[in-house]
């Protein structure tokens, strides 16, 4: 930028302004003469002359400030000069396209609160049934593969339980330990109060085994392997290698889907159970250390009040959460569409309705226990 | 210094592997440059290291009167506003309409006011051969003839002196990679551009390109016009130079 642009002006007779434009009328410097033109006073001036004869470069952007003075000048004649044959050329070309170009194509449509209540739920609404054809789909997958097992996938099965479940023991039970001793510790001071520190045993024994270890384990399932079903499903979607497969044959119910649900239905109870034992090793510390019950003692109560149900009653929620987890996860990864954008929504949408789906779930199997008197 | 990209002595590595040995190529200004060479043989290496994408090991690297490779953070951003790139896939940001795609640099580098620069996304895309009603869309929504096109523009909004293409024709159709060629010869003849380019379209670069450079184990293997190629014989010459040859 060895020139930089340099603007100046001088009255020539009355009622008209001669504007001096010389350097590089390139984009950088665009604004600065815009603005020197605005702050010009032109009371009584009705004819403006541009002299570029010494320019030195223009670009386009150059060229459409020049060509679209007049819209800076409403009111007054505009004469532009310049001796560079060059210069002459490109504007009369830049005049010549921008008068068949408008701008009114980048106008996005705006529309009414009702418009948006009912595009909002039809969307909703649609969503919904492809959802249930999702739904449908799996199941005939799932009813053809059990008329045929041989083709189940077994190989991918095993891969995603390893992935999936195994991988997570270490979390699983961390958490839940930590969880363990939260409760124990918040009720423990309760407990001493009056005197009640022996019914620890059975109110970590209820919470942990019927409520706190299946909802922990699948809230922890829904954020690590929900996500990564969405986003890797998602990202398969962008590169073209669902259609990739779909054309040589392979269906990705029976490739991608179908394992993952598996995996996950079948190996959740096993997750379950090591948030329980985590669950209670926590909370049986906290209870020796916090209220000196010890270790026998707590066993051996344990033993005595908590019956095998209330395990079972735990453990048995653990397929139908990991259901939810798995095919949200995999609907929503199914739904990505061609843009980085939308996998990071649906990674968003599938985590959040797979955890609200499971506390509606568990929500429902309390009702249903209630009412069996479970 | 007449040259607007100057290279000497580039090595590149990637661990142990040697992409580049000592290769120097420099292109006039104003000139469309044309890199070929068989598939990997390091030519988008070569382009992303132009545009400090990648650092090589050793040599230098002159542009638009920069030194590349020792210039600071604050040079390069200045650079990065006087250099467009097409990259082969398009790289659309594909969160944004097409408007806001070209707009982008424009809103983010100068102080216009947005109906100026709807003004200039207008013509940007006008002069890449699109409508101003395509804006509205998104880069999901258009086929890759167009998102070449917009790629283009977008590489074009800052009225950049200096033009890198990655394979701008890979992926087009004939009708539309021959559109595409003239549309770079209209533009650089119209926005006074350089261009530096790495194709495999022979078509294109018979019809383009001023220069070109062979690039083949790791060095130049030669430099010059078509003809001066076509007259050196090398394994990978012959084969690829072969259809030119039947047809002059």
């Amino acid at each position: 930028m060895a020139h930089p642009l340099l603007v100046s002006h001088k009255n020539i007779a009355s009622g008209k302004i001669e504007i001096d434009i010389s350097g590089n009328l390139t984009l950088n410097y665009i604004s600065s003469i815009k603005r020197y033109i605005g702050e010009l006073s032109l009371e009584g001036i009705d004819t403006v002359d541009i002299n570029l004869d010494n320019i030195d470069n223009m670009d386009s952007s150059g060229a459409i400030f020049i060509d679209s003075i007049s819209a800076q000048l409403k009111n007054q004649k505009i004469n532009i000069t310049c001796n560079q044959p060059e210069i002459i050329k490109n504007l009369a070309l830049i005049h010549a396209k921008m008068k068949n170009i408008n701008t009114y194509g980048f106008v996005t449509d705006k529309h009414s609160l009702l418009y948006n209540v009912g595009f909002q739920s039809a969307k909703a609404y649609k969503t919904f049934l492809s959802f249930l054809s999702f739904f449908g789909e799996l199941n005939y997958s799932f009813y053809l593969l059990l008329l045929h097992p041989s083709k189940i996938r077994y190989k991918e099965i095993i891969f995603e339980i390893n992935a999936n479940i195994i991988k997570a023991f270490g979390i699983i039970a961390v958490t839940s330990f930590l969880v363990g001793v939260v409760v124990a510790y918040q009720s423990s001071i309760q407990l001493a109060k009056y005197g009640a520190n022996v019914f620890i045993v059975d109110m970590l024994g209820l919470s942990i085994l019927r409520e706190l270890g299946p909802l922990i384990t699948a809230i922890i399932i829904a954020g690590r392997s929900g996500s990564f079903f969405t986003a890797q499903i998602g990202a398969m979607k962008v590169t073209l290698e669902i259609d990739a497969m779909q054309t040589m044959g392979f269906d990705a119910m029976r490739f991608l889907v179908i394992p993952r649900i598996v995996a996950l239905v079948f190996m959740m109870p096993v997750l379950i159970f090591i948030a329980d034992i985590s669950g209670l090793f926590g909370g049986m510390l906290v209870a020796k250390y916090q209220l000196g019950i010890s270790a026998s003692f707590f066993i051996g109560r344990f033993l005595e009040i908590i019956s095998v149900k209330q395990f079972l009653v735990g453990i048995i929620k653990g397929p139908f959460f990991a259901f939810l987890i798995a095919s949200i996860a995999i609907y929503h990864g199914l739904n990505v569409k061609n843009d980085t954008q939308s996998i990071g929504v649906n990674t968003t949408k599938s985590v959040v309705e797979s955890i609200f789906a499971i506390i509606v779930c568990d929500a429902v199997f309390s009702i249903i226990f209630t009412v069996l008197g479970i | 210094m007449d040259y607007i990209v100057d290279i000497k002595d580039i090595v590149t590595k990637f661990g142990t592997t040697v992409v580049h040995d000592k290769i120097s190529l420099h292109v006039k200004s104003g000139e469309i440059y044309a890199i070929v060479g068989p598939s990997g043989c390091g030519k988008s290496t070569l382009l992303r290291e132009l545009v400090a994408l990648h650092k090589p090991v050793s040599g230098s690297i002159n542009i638009l009167g920069y030194n590349l490779l020792n210039a600071s953070y604050k040079q390069i951003q200045e650079l990065r506003k006087q250099w467009g790139f097409l990259f082969q896939n398009g790289a659309l940001f594909s969160s944004l309409s097409i408007y806001d795609n070209i707009a982008l640099p424009l809103m983010e580098y100068t102080d216009l006011s947005s109906k100026f620069i709807s003004k200039m996304v207008a013509y940007k895309l006008d002069l890449v051969g699109l409508k101003d009603s395509d804006g509205s869309l998104f880069p999901s929504e258009i086929s890759g003839g167009m998102v070449k096109k917009v790629a283009l523009a977008r590489a074009l909004a800052l009225e950049p002196r200096l033009l890198f293409l990655d394979e701008p024709t890979s992926g087009l159709d004939p009708i539309s990679a021959r559109e595409f060629d003239r549309l770079l010869l209209r533009l650089r003849e119209f926005l006074s551009l350089s261009v530096v380019m790495v194709s495999h379209d022979l078509h294109s670069i018979r019809l383009t390109a001023d220069r070109l450079a062979v690039i083949d184990d790791k060095h130049i293997v030669v430099q010059g016009s078509l003809d001066d190629i076509v007259n050196t014989h090398t394994p990978f010459i012959n084969a690829f130079f072969d259809a030119y040859k039947d047809k002059r």
